[in-house]
């Protein structure tokens, strides 16, 4: 019975945090940005379905975001100072699960959108703390150089042609940035 | 059911006090000099955030608040005063609420000279999940310390200075420093508790960033 309660009181949330998402974006604003990001959950007891990238300006709350396979965006985000402070998932053993970036100054998500383009918020993974038998287990959640940035946006890039094709403002912009780190993707 | 509801009203006293500041209240400001202990000394000064918090960023969803505890955090700083350097503001036992922007007075215990620094609270959300399982979130600026007050046996009141800090885009304190409005505030102490004690000028000096 609890854990039925509990279940439904992080269904509450997760509504709750996709209501934080507001109007659906209008494709044809061109003011509005792409934010991208992943997070590698391999060693993690959960998946991440959702991700919360939290507004710091005070004029929203911010936008949940569905995820899958790691992969994360969100097509049309306004100006403003932005982090992700929160992501969830499920498993089978571990239930629902919330994790949090510190949102207690600024996180290695931290960005800062001012002209209309995309952001990548970074790549990060859930990394096992080796700890002793009997003490209780740890983990990190840590920044990874791979996927790359080119590597994600060429993910979202096909992802949105998918789902969100209406969205031909958003893009382009991840068009935009995939050509600008094609030079820095070949050299590498 | 109602056993739920007290122990969840419980877990939440111990994480809105408890949790923050190991269940210490924070002092009340004084109205009068007759309100000031012996052995204690008035401290005047003065906490500024720069820019300022607006109405739209402070988020206090605060259920069953019989603590009062949206008015401690509204709009005001949680500051720790110690009598010994090392230690943290949740074990200091002695707490002041100043309003930001606004001249304080506190009777502080003289040996509590070492300002601690402590935060300033922009969100706070608690979700009470079951009896021993609440989820909070609060966001904070957090209000570097590691000063020294010169609190002086013969002390009466004592100015410490406007602590103004310059505040990054994502609640960050870029930049720290002690400003000297000694004359506004003696007009302001006089005004409020009227004249006749002398204030000493004494700003602290070392100022350390988080």
């Amino acid at each position: 019975m609890i854990r039925l309660l509990q279940r439904y009181f992080l269904i509450v949330i997760a509504a709750s945090l996709v209501a934080c998402a507001g109007a659906p974006v209008d494709p044809n604003d061109t003011t509005r940005s792409v934010i991208f990001g992943y997070i590698d959950m391999d060693e993690a007891p959960t998946s991440v379905d959702w991700v919360f990238i939290q507004q710091y300006d005070g004029t929203s709350d911010g936008y949940s975001v569905g995820a899958d396979k790691g992969l994360f965006y969100h097509v049309g985000v306004k100006p403003g100072p932005y982090q992700v402070t929160q992501f969830g998932g499920s498993g089978f053993l571990a239930g629902e699960v919330i994790y949090n970036f510190p949102d207690t100054g600024r996180n290695d998500t931290a960005l800062i959108v001012e002209q209309p383009g995309a952001y990548f918020a970074g790549s990060f993974g859930y990394q096992k703390i080796k700890t002793g038998m009997f003490e209780q287990k740890q983990f990190d959640i840590q920044r990874i150089d791979s996927p790359t940035e080119a590597a994600v946006l060429q993910k979202v890039r096909k992802r949105m042609g998918k789902d969100n094709p209406e969205y031909r403002h958003a893009i382009a912009l991840v068009e935009r940035r995939i050509a600008e780190l094609q030079p820095v993707a070949s050299a590498e | 059911m109602v056993r739920i509801a007290k122990n969840a009203l419980l877990v939440a006293a111990i994480y809105v006090l408890g949790g923050c500041a190991a269940f210490t209240f924070p002092e009340k400001e004084i109205t009068s000099f007759a309100e000031v202990p012996e052995g204690y000394v008035l401290l005047v000064g003065k906490i500024e955030l720069d820019p300022p918090l607006r109405p739209t960023e402070i988020k206090l969803d605060i259920s069953n608040d019989v603590f009062n505890t949206e008015e401690m955090m509204a709009n005001r700083a949680i500051i720790g005063l110690s009598e010994r350097a090392n230690v943290t503001v949740e074990k200091c036992g002695f707490l002041i609420n100043p309003e930001l922007g606004q001249t304080y007075f506190f009777a502080v215990p003289r040996e509590r000279a070492h300002m601690l620094g402590g935060y300033i609270t922009v969100s706070f959300d608690m979700r009470t999940n079951g009896p021993r399982d609440v989820i909070v979130n609060q966001g904070k600026v957090l209000v570097p310390g590691g000063m020294h007050y010169d609190l002086r046996p013969g002390d009466d009141v004592v100015y410490v200075g406007t602590l103004r800090l310059e505040r990054g885009p994502f609640n960050d304190v870029t930049k720290a420093e002690v400003i000297d409005e000694f004359d506004s505030a003696k007009r302001e102490l006089t005004a409020r508790l009227g004249a006749g004690r002398r204030m000493r000028n004494s700003l602290p000096i070392q100022v350390s960033a988080n």
